[in-house]
C-alpha cells in the first residue's frame, strides 16, 4: 500500500452526509432547476469528501528526499596531527558537495563522542573535553545512529584508525546492519614518522624471592634506531643488565633479561625506553607490570648476649629465614624493618637499642609488623619506661620481687692509681651510677672509695637520691694503695645499723691486698646478715683473696679482664641480690590460656626452664604460659596492625639449655613467630584463582574444588583491589566485589579496573568464607595491559571495514543516492492539506454554482414540486 | 495563506453582492399579484439581513478551513527536541494486572507522542542493558508511530546509565532539551549523573511497591560442572528466588534433552533463597532445562537452560608389551579411547592419527610428533636428556599446583631404580628427589610430552590410587582436553566467544556475530538455546535477580517525580488542532446546506 489512512472508518461520514443531503434537498424550498440542484448536489458532495478525507488523515509514501550523513571523526590521541588534518580536509569537501536537500552532522569522539554544531559557511567548533587517551568508537557510532534523521537515506561516515580501546565497535553491526546504516570509512593512517613503543612488558605474576626469572618485553619502532632500554624494579634500575644500548631493526623486538625479586611482596616492574629516540608518542614509551613474591617468612633476630645458634637454627628448620644481627646492626628506620616479617630482640640490653631504633620498632609494629621480646639476663628491668615496654604486652616488674626484701647495699670500690688503666675507674663510676639506678627508691645504698684508707663518698641513703647520689658517683678520683680491710669495715659499720632485710656488699678491685683480719671480718658480717660478693677486674686482681671473700661472705665472686664488663657484672649482681627482675630457678611451664600457636607443640610437657625474667601483664595483654610461681612467661598483645610477644625466659642455653634439646623447641618457636609475625600477604591453602583481563574489567574465577573431587558450594566471599602500598590492610568494604557462584564450586566477580590504575602496582585479593569463617583467601598481583591508544601504529582495516561500507569514498560522492534504498527511509507526506485546499476552493465553487444563476435553457425545465408549495 | 484568505474573502463577497436569481412565483390569478408585492416589501430588510447572515456564515466556513491550514498551535513554545527512552528489560514482561508492563508503557508513549507538536523532534529509544535507536530524531508523527509500535521487551536486565548517556549526547546543544523516561521504575538511578539543560520527565509504568516484594518466583542460577576427576559424572546447582512476602512451594524439574530427570519440591522462605546442588548426575545430552510450575508474574525466569560441558574422545596409542595396569588405568576414563600396540609393531605414522602416546616402559627411537607420556623414559630416544640413574629414591618434593599432579600424593612411593632428568629451558620438575628430577613436563619438538623417570612396575606406584589419576591428568594436559564448562551466556551482557570467522547462531532470536582476531562479541536478548553454524550451543539465562525482584520504587529523576502511566496523556495535550477545525467547518458546510434549503439563508 503506497497510500495510507489514520483514521479510515471516518471515510463512512461521506455516505452518511450524502444522504443527509439529498434528504434536505429532496424537501428544499430553493427553486431552482433539476439539472441545477444536481448540479450544487455534486459540488457539495466534492466539498464533504475532501473535507471527509482530509479528515482521515490521509498520506503518501514520498521518496526520501536526500541523504542524512553523520560525520564521525575520531579525535583520540593516536590520530596524529597530519591524519586529523587529512580527515578534517575531506569533511570539508564532503561539506562542500552537500546538496540542498541533504543534511550533515558531525560527531567527535574519543573516549566520549560529542555532537559538533554544523553551520553553513562557519569553521566547524571541535570538542577539547573528549579524553583523547582512549577510542570508544561503539559509543560513537551509536551516538552517529541517533543523529541520522528520517525521511533521508542515511549513512555514517567514519574518519578512525579503528583502534579501538573501549567498547566493541563490532558488536553494534548487527545492529546498524538491522537499520539500513551504512558505514563509509577514511581510515586516518599515521604519517610515516618515525616511532619506537613498548609494547608489552611480561612478568610472571608470582615468584619466588631470590630466584631468577624471566621478564621480557616487546618493542616495536618503525625506523631503525638505537635506543636505551631499561628495566625498573620498584623505580630503580633492576640490578644487573638492566640498562641496554640497543639497536632496534624495524618491527618488533623481544627483549628479555633475567632478574629476581630479593625478598617477599610486591614488586613493580617497568621498561622505559630513552636516548635520543626518534619518536612522536612519549605515552608509549613504557610499560608496568607487577609481580608478588611469595617465600619463607623473613625474621629480624637481634642477638644483645652471647650469640646463639639455637633460635636461628630452630627457625630455619621451620622453612623461617633468619638474619641475625647485634644490636648495633638493628635499623634505625621503619623502612629498612619492612623486609621483615618480624624483628625478635633476644637477650638485648635496654642501653644498647637507641631512640631512633627503638622508634623504628613502634613503627614497624604499628605498621603492621611483628615483634618478640625474648628475655634473657640482660633483657632486664632496664626497659622500664623505654618506648619499647609501651609495645609489649607486660610491663619489667620494678617493684620488690618479696615484699620485705629491702635492700642495702654497700658499693666498696677500688681507687688505687692502676684503676686509672684502661679507664677502669670511669667504668667503676659508671657501674655505681647504673646500680643505683637499678635499685629501687626505698632501698639503700653506700658507695665507699677505697686505697689505702676508705672514704665513704656516698653516704647510706635511700637509691631516691639519683641526682646526689650521681653528683658524689662523679666526685670519684684515683688514689694510691690499695687496703681492703677498712672499706670492708665501713661498708659493715654503714650496713649493720640500716634497716634493711638484705644488706649486701660489691667489692671491686683490680689489685692485690693483705689478708690480714679480711675472713674474719667477712665471718661477722655474714653473722649480721650481711653478704659479700667481689668482682677482680684486670690480670692482677688477686682472685684468691677475692674467691674466699665471696664464698666467706655467701656471695659471688665475678673475675673480668675486660673493664667493659664491669657496668654488666654489677647491674647483674645488683638484679640477683635484689632477686628482682630475674628469677633464676628451674619451673615448668603452664598454659594460662590455650592458643592455636600450642597446637602440637606438647608445651605443657617441655622441660623445665632455668630461669625467667619477672614481667607482669599489661591490660589487653594475653598472658599464654607461667611459670610454676604465676609469672607470665609468655604474652602477647596487638598493637595498631602488628602483633607484639614477649618470651620472658631466653632461648639459648642459660635458661633454655634443657629446651633445646627438646624436639618440640623449634616447632614452638617458629608457630610463635608465625602467629605473632605480619600475617603472609598471600593467603596460604587459597583456591586457585583465574584473572581474565578484558575491556578494563578483571573477571575473577575462584574454583573451589575439595581433595575429593568435589565442588565446594555455598561459600560467599569477594573480590577486591587493593593497592601495593596498602597490600596488608583491607581496601574499602564499598569497593568488594562479591564472589557469585556462577557453577558448582566456581566462583566469579568481575571488577572494574581504572584508567589510573595502569601505572599503579595493583593487587587482587578475593576472600571466601563458609557461614562468616574464612576458607581461602589469596591475593595476586594485577598487571593492566598497556595503554592500549598509543599501541597501534597502523589504523585496523579489518575493522573497519568489517561495517560493510565504503573505503575511501571521494567526498563528491559521499551524498550520491544509493540505487536501491531501503523501504524504511521511505517517509510518509500528509496529504491532508491538499485536501482542505480543495475544500476551499470547493467552497467557492459551491457558492458561485448557487448564486451564479444558469443560462435559461438549462432552467427550462419544470419546476420541483416542493417549488410550487405556497411559501410559509 | 494571507493572500489565500483575500482571494477567498473576495470572491465570497463579490458572489453575495450579485443580483441573487429572482424567484419564479407562479401566481394563479392576477389579484394575489398584490398580496405577493405587499409581503416582497415586507420581508425586504429581513431579507438583506438574511444575505448578510449567509455571507458571514460562508466566511466563517473559508476562515475555519484556512486556520487549519495554517497549522495553529495553541501552546505557544519553541520548537523541542525530545529523546523518549524507554525500557524493555525483562521485567517490563511482568504483569500489572491484565496487561503487562510493556503494554502499558506502549499505550504511554502513544500518549506522549499525541502531546507533542508538528515543530518538536522526537526520537524513541528503547534500552536494556544497551541503547538502541528505533526512531532517530525526527518531526514525523508516522515514523515516531510506527516506531512505538515497534516496542518489545526482551528478556535481558537493565542499564540505564548508557541509555542516559545516549540520550544526554542527542539532546546536547538543543534549546529545550527534554528526556521522558519510561520504565518499570527497577531501575538504579543512584549512579546517574544530573543532566544539565535537559527537562526530565518519567513515567512509571508498574505500581511502586512499599515493601519490595512482587508475586515472582525466579530461577536465578542453573548451571552444571563435570567432575574434574570423573568427567562422566556431572553435578549441577540450581538456585530458585522468591520474591514473594509468603513462603512459596513450587516443584522444581529437571530434564535433559527434553526428559525429566528430577522433580523436587522446594520450600521456599519470603524473600528468599534454596540452592540445590545435585551431584554424580549421569547421562547422555548436552541440554539440561530446569523449570518451576506455578502462575507468577515474570513467566520467563521460571525456566533456565546449561550446557553439559561435551567431554572430548581422546584417541591414546598405548605402546608397550602387555601392561595391563597402564591400560586398566587408561580405561578407566570413559573418554578415552585406547589402542594397543607391541613395541616392535610401533610406527611413528601410525602415532599421528591419535591425539597421544603412552610409551609403557619402551622409549622410541624418536619422540613421535604427537603429545606423548612417557614411563620409564631412557636415553637415547627420551626427548628430555638425562643425567644418571638414582637408586631407590624417595620423592621429597611434588610440585602440588601443577595440573598434572592435582590430587597425586606421591608420598612414600618405593621405587627401585630412576632417570634423573636435565632440566633444559622451558622444562617443569613435577615430582624430585632432593632436587633430582623424576618427573617432567615440558613442550619437545613443539608438542607437550610427560616423562617418568622409571617404569611404574619397578615401583609400587600402580598400586596406588594417585597412578590413574597421574595418567588421566597428564592426558588432559597433554591433549589440552579439559572438561571446562561452555560460555556462560547471559541476555544482555556481552560475551567474548572464540570464533574464527564470523557466526550465525538460531535460537529464540537469529544472531549475527562478526568475528575480529579469532574472537567475537555476543549479545543475545533471549533466554534459551542457540546453535551455532559452526555447531557449538549457547545457554542464555536471564540469572538477574535484581531484574527477577520487579521491585518497583517511587522514584524520583532530579526535582521530577515519576508520573503515573495515566498521567502520560495528560502531559500535555495535543496542540493540533487542524482536525477539530476541519471538522468544525464540515459541520457548518452540513448545516448551511440544510439552513439554505430551507430558506434561512441564501
Amino acid at each position: 500500500m503506497r497510500e495510507h489512512l489514520d483514521h479510515p472508518l471516518l471515510l463512512l461520514l461521506v455516505p452518511a452526509l450524502l444522504a443527509l443531503a439529498t434528504l434536505v434537498l429532496s424537501r428544499t424550498l430553493v427553486q431552482a432547476s433539476r439539472a441545477h440542484k444536481a448540479l450544487q448536489l455534486g459540488v457539495r458532495t466534492l466539498l464533504f469528501v475532501a473535507l471527509v478525507v482530509g479528515l482521515a488523515g490521509p498520506s503518501a509514501e514520498r521518496p526520501p528526499r536526500g541523504r542524512s550523513v553523520v560525520a564521525i571523526v575520531d579525535l583520540s590521541a593516536s590520530i596524529d596531527a597530519d591524519a586529523l588534518a587529512n580527515a578534517k580536509q575531506h569533511l570539508e569537501a564532503v561539506r562542500a558537495a552537500q546538496g540542498p536537500d541533504d543534511r550533515l552532522d558531525v560527531v567527535a569522539f574519543a573516549r566520549r563522542a560529542r555532537r559538533v554544531p554544523v553551520m553553513k559557511g562557519r569553521p566547524l567548533a571541535w570538542p577539547t573535553d573528549l579524553d583523547a587517551e582512549a577510542t570508544d568508537l561503539e559509543g560513537a557510532l551509536r551516538l552517529g545512529a541517533a543523529l541520522v534523521e528520517p525521511g533521508r537515506v542515511p549513512s555514517l561516515l567514519l574518519y578512525s584508525d579503528g583502534n579501538e580501546t573501549d567498547g566493541h565497535a563490532l558488536a553494534l553491526g548487527d545492529e546498524l546492519a538491522r537499520q539500513h546504516l551504512g558505514v563509509d570509512v577514511v581510515p586516518s593512517r599515521r604519517t610515516a614518522r618515525p616511532e619506537v613503543l613498548v609494547r608489552s612488558l611480561d612478568v610472571p605474576g608470582e615468584v619466588r624471592p631470590s630466584a631468577r626469572f624471566d621478564v621480557s618485553a616487546e618493542v616495536e619502532t618503525t625506523v631503525a634506531q638505537k635506543v636505551v632500554v631499561s628495566l625498573y624494579r620498584d623505580d630503580f634500575l633492576a640490578p644487573g643488565d638492566s640498562r641496554r644500548d640497543v639497536s632496534l631493526p624495524v618491527g618488533k623486538t623481544t627483549m628479555r633479561w633475567k632478574t629476581e625479586v630479593p625478598r617477599p611482596g610486591v614488586s613493580h616492574f617497568s621498561v622505559r625506553l630513552s636516548g635520543a629516540l626518534q619518536d612522536q608518542v612519549a605515552a608509549n614509551n613504557r610499560a608496568d607490570a607487577v609481580t608478588l613474591a611469595r617465600g619463607n617468612p623473613r625474621v629480624l633476630l637481634v642477638e644483645g648476649g652471647a650469640g646463639s645458634p639455637a633460635l636461628s637454627a630452630a627457625l630455619a628448620q621451620e622453612h623461617i629465614d633468619v638474619e641475625v644481627r647485634a644490636p648495633s646492626g638493628l635499623p634505625a628506620d621503619a623502612a629498612q624493618l619492612q623486609s621483615y616479617d618480624l624483628v625478635i630482640l633476644s637477650d638485648t640490653a635496654a642501653t644498647s637499642v637507641g631512640p631512633a631504633q627503638s622508634e623504628a620498632i613502634e613503627r614497624y609494629v604499628e605498621g603492621g609488623g611483628g615483634f618478640l621480646f625474648s628475655g634473657g639476663e640482660n633483657a632486664t628491668d632496664g626497659w622500664t619506661g623505654t618506648r619499647i615496654e609501651k609495645l609489649l604486652p607486660v610491663r619489667f616488674d620494678k617493684e620488690r620481687r618479696h615484699e620485705d626484701a629491702q635492700l642495702a647495699l654497700a658499693l666498696a670500690i677500688d681507687r688505687s692509681g692502676s684503676m686509672e688503666s684502661e679507664g677502669r675507674l670511669e667504668l667503676a663510676k659508671e657501674a655505681a651510677k647504673g646500680t643505683a639506678e637499678l635499685l629501687g627508691p626505698d632501698d639503700l645504698i653506700t658507695i665507699i672509695a677505697f686505697d689505702s684508707q676508705a672514704q665513704p663518698i656516698v653516704r647510706l641513703q635511700r637509691a631516691a637520691n639519683r641526682l646526689r647520689i650521681a653528683t658524689d658517683i662523679a666526685r670519684l678520683r684515683p688514689g694510691g694503695g690499695t687496703a681492703i680491710l677498712p672499706a670492708l669495715r665501713e661498708a659493715y659499720t654503714a650496713l649493720d645499723s640500716a634497716n634493711a632485710k638484705v644488706k649486701h656488699v660489691i667489692l671491686l678491685t683490680d689489685g692485690q691486698a693483705s689478708y690480714e683480719g679480711i675472713p674474719e671480718l667477712v665471718r661477722e658480717m655474714v653473722e649480721h646478715k650481711i653478704t659479700v660478693s667481689a668482682v677482680g677486674v684486670g690480670a692482677d686482681a688477686d682472685r684468691s683473696l677475692l674467691t674466699t671473700i665471696a664464698q666467706r661472705g655467701q656471695g659471688r665472686f665475678y673475675f673480668t679482664r675486660d673493664a667493659d664488663q664491669v657496668p654488666k657484672i654489677f647491674l647483674k649482681e645488683t638484679s640477683e641480690v635484689a632477686k628482682r627482675s630475674l628469677v633464676e630457678e628451674p619451673t615448668r611451664v603452664r598454659i594460662a590460656r590455650a592458643a592455636e600457636l600450642f597446637a602440637g607443640t606438647a608445651v605443657e610437657s617441655a622441660p623445665p626452664l632455668a630461669g625467667y625474667v619477672t614481667v607482669k601483664p599489661k591490660p589487653g595483654g594475653e598472658v599464654l604460659l607461667v611459670s610454676q610461681r604465676g609469672d607470665p612467661l609468655l604474652a602477647r598483645r596487638r598493637d595498631g596492625l602488628g602483633q607484639t610477644a614477649v618470651w620472658a625466659s631466653d632461648a639459648k642455653n642459660r635458661w633454655a639449655t634443657a629446651w633445646l634439646g627438646w624436639p618440640g623447641f623449634p616447632r614452638f618457636f617458629a608457630q610463635l613467630v608465625r602467629s605473632t609475625m605480619r600475617p603472609p600477604l598471600a593467603g596460604q591453602g587459597a583456591y586457585p584463582v583465574d584473572v581474565e583481563l578484558a575491556d578494563g574489567r578483571a573477571t575473577v574465577r575462584v574454583d573451589a574444588t575439595a581433595p575429593d573431587d568435589r565442588f565446594v558450594g555455598g561459600l560467599d566471599g569477594y573480590a577486591e583491589l587493593v593497592d601495593a602500598d596498602a597490600a596488608r590492610s583491607d581496601g574499602d568494604p564499598r569497593s568488594r566485589v562479591p564472589l557469585a557462584e556462577r557453577a558448582p564450586g566456581r566462583y566469579e566477580a568481575v571488577v572494574r579496573l581504572d584508567v589510573g590504575d595502569r601505572a599503579r602496582a595493583r593487587l587482587l585479593r578475593t576472600v571466601l568464607r563458609r557461614d562468616g569463617a574464612e576458607i581461602s583467601r589469596s591475593l595476586r598481583a594485577v598487571s593492566l595491559p598497556q595503554a592500549r591508544e598509543h599501541l597501534e601504529l597502523e589504523p585496523d582495516l579489518a575493522l573497519l571495514s568489517a561495517f560493510g561500507g565504503r573505503v575511501d569514498p571521494a567526498p563528491s560522492t559521499v551524498f550520491e543516492m544509493p540505487r536501491d534504498i531501503a523501504p524504511s527511509f521511505v517517509a510518509r507526506r500528509p496529504l491532508w492539506p491538499y485536501l482542505l485546499w480543495a475544500a476551499l476552493v470547493l467552497l467557492v465553487l459551491d457558492l458561485a454554482v448557487r448564486r451564479i444563476p444558469p443560462s435559461r435553457s438549462s432552467s427550462s425545465s419544470r419546476p420541483s414540486p416542493a417549488s410550487r408549495r405556497k411559501p410559509t | 495563506m494571507l493572500g489565500a484568505g483575500a482571494a477567498t474573502t473576495a470572491a465570497l463577497v463579490a458572489l453575495y453582492l450579485l443580483r441573487p436569481q429572482r424567484r419564479r412565483i407562479d401566481v394563479p390569478y392576477a389579484r394575489l399579484w398584490g398580496l405577493v408585492a405587499r409581503e416582497a416589501r415586507s420581508s425586504a430588510i429581513a431579507r438583506k439581513l438574511r444575505r448578510w447572515e449567509s455571507l458571514l456564515l460562508q466566511l466563517l466556513i473559508a476562515s475555519l478551513l484556512l486556520l487549519a491550514l495554517a497549522e495553529p498551535r495553541l501552546g505557544l513554545h519553541e520548537a523541542r527536541r525530545q529523546v523518549i527512552l524507554v525500557d524493555v528489560s525483562a521485567s517490563m514482561q511482568a504483569k500489572e494486572g491484565s496487561q503487562t508492563r510493556l503494554e502499558i508503557a506502549r499505550t504511554a508513549v502513544q500518549h506522549l507522542l499525541d502531546g507533542i507538536s508538528p515543530d518538536d523532534e522526537t526520537s524513541i529509544v528503547v534500552f536494556d542493558t544497551e541503547p538502541r535507536v528505533l526512531c532517530p530524531l525526527t518531526t514525523d508523527d508516522a515514523q515516531l508511530r510506527a516506531a512505538a509500535a515497534r516496542i518489545v521487551a526482551t528478556d535481558a536486565p537493565d542499564d540505564v546509565v548508557p541509555a542516559l548517556r545516549l540520550a544526554a549526547d542527542v539532546l546536547r546543544g538543543a534549546a529545550h532539551g527534554r528526556l521522558t523516561l519510561v520504565t518499570d521504575g527497577s531501575l538504579d538511578l543512584s549512579g546517574v549523573e544530573a543532566l544539565p539543560d535537559v527537562e526530565l520527565r518519567a513515567v512509571n509504568v508498574a505500581v511502586p511497591s512499599v515493601d519490595d516484594h512482587s508475586d515472582n518466583v525466579a530461577i536465578t542460577g542453573f548451571s552444571v560442572r563435570r567432575y574434574a576427576a570423573n568427567p562422566s559424572a556431572y553435578e549441577l546447582l540450581v538456585e530458585v528466588r522468591s520474591y514473594a512476602s509468603a513462603p512459596r512451594r513450587v516443584t522444581l524439574t529437571i530434564s535433559q534433552e527434553g526428559e525429566t530427570v528430577e522433580v523436587t519440591t522446594l520450600d521456599l522462605p519470603a524473600r528468599g533463597r534454596v540452592q540445590r546442588r545435585l551431584s554424580d548426575l549421569a547421562g547422555e545430552g548436552r541440554r539440561l532445562e530446569a523449570s518451576i510450575d506455578g502462575h507468577d508474574a515474570l513467566p520467563l525466569d521460571d525456566r533456565a537452560y546449561a550446557l553439559l560441558p561435551e567431554q572430548p574422545r581422546t584417541r591414546v596409542l598405548l605402546v608397550g608389551s602387555g601392561d595391563l595396569y597402564t591400560e586398566g588405568a587408561l580405561l578407566l576414563d570413559r573418554a578415552v579411547d585406547v589402542e594397543r600396540v607391541a613395541p616392535a609393531s610401533y610406527d611413528a605414522k601410525k602415532a599421528t592419527t591419535h591425539d597421544a602416546v603412552v610409551f609403557a616402559g619402551w622409549t622410541p627411537p624418536q619422540a613421535p610428533s604427537v603429545p606423548a607420556l612417557f614411563l620409564g623414559c631412557e636415553p637415547p630416544g627420551c626427548p628430555f636428556s638425562t643425567r644418571g640413574t638414582m637408586e631407590a629414591p624417595i620423592v621429597t618434593e611434588t610440585r602440588k599446583d601443577d595440573p598434572i599432579l592435582r590430587w597425586v600424593a606421591l608420598k612414600d612411593l618405593n621405587v627401585s631404580r630412576s632417570s634423573v632428568f636435565a632440566l633444559g629451558a622451558g622444562d617443569t620438575s613435577l615430582a624430585s628427589s632432593l632436587g633430582r628430577a623424576l618427573l617432567v613436563s615440558g613442550t619437545k619438538n613443539g608438542v607437550r610430552t610427560v616423562a617418568l623417570g622409571f617404569q611404574p612396575q619397578r615401583s609400587d606406584l600402580p598400586l596406588r590410587v594417585a597412578f590413574p589419576i597421574l595418567l588421566v591428568n597428564s592426558l588432559r594436559w597433554l591433549t589440552g582436553h579439559g572438561v571446562e564448562s561452555p560460555d556462560d551466556v547471559r541476555t544482555g551482557r556481552r560475551t567474548r566467544l572464540l570464533a574464527a570467522g564470523n557466526l550465525e547462531l538460531a535460537g529464540p532470536e537469529h544472531v549475527h556475530v562478526s568475528a575480529h582476531d579469532g574472537s567475537a562479541e555476543l549479545t543475545v536478548h533471549h533466554v534459551g538455546f542457540y546453535a551455532g553454524t559452526d555447531g557449538r550451543l549457547v545457554a542464555a539465562n536471564l540469572a538477574d535477580g535484581r531484574e527477577s525482584s520487579l521491585a518497583s520504587r517511587p522514584l524520583e529523576v532530579g526535582t521530577q517525580t515519576l508520573l503515573a502511566p495515566s498521567a502520560a496523556q495528560r502531559l500535555a495535550p495535543r496542540m493540533s488542532p487542524w482536525r477539530w477545525l476541519a471538522a468544525l467547518a464540515l459541520l457548518l458546510i452540513a448545516l448551511e446546506w440544510w439552513s439554505f434549503h430551507r430558506r434561512h439563508t441564501v
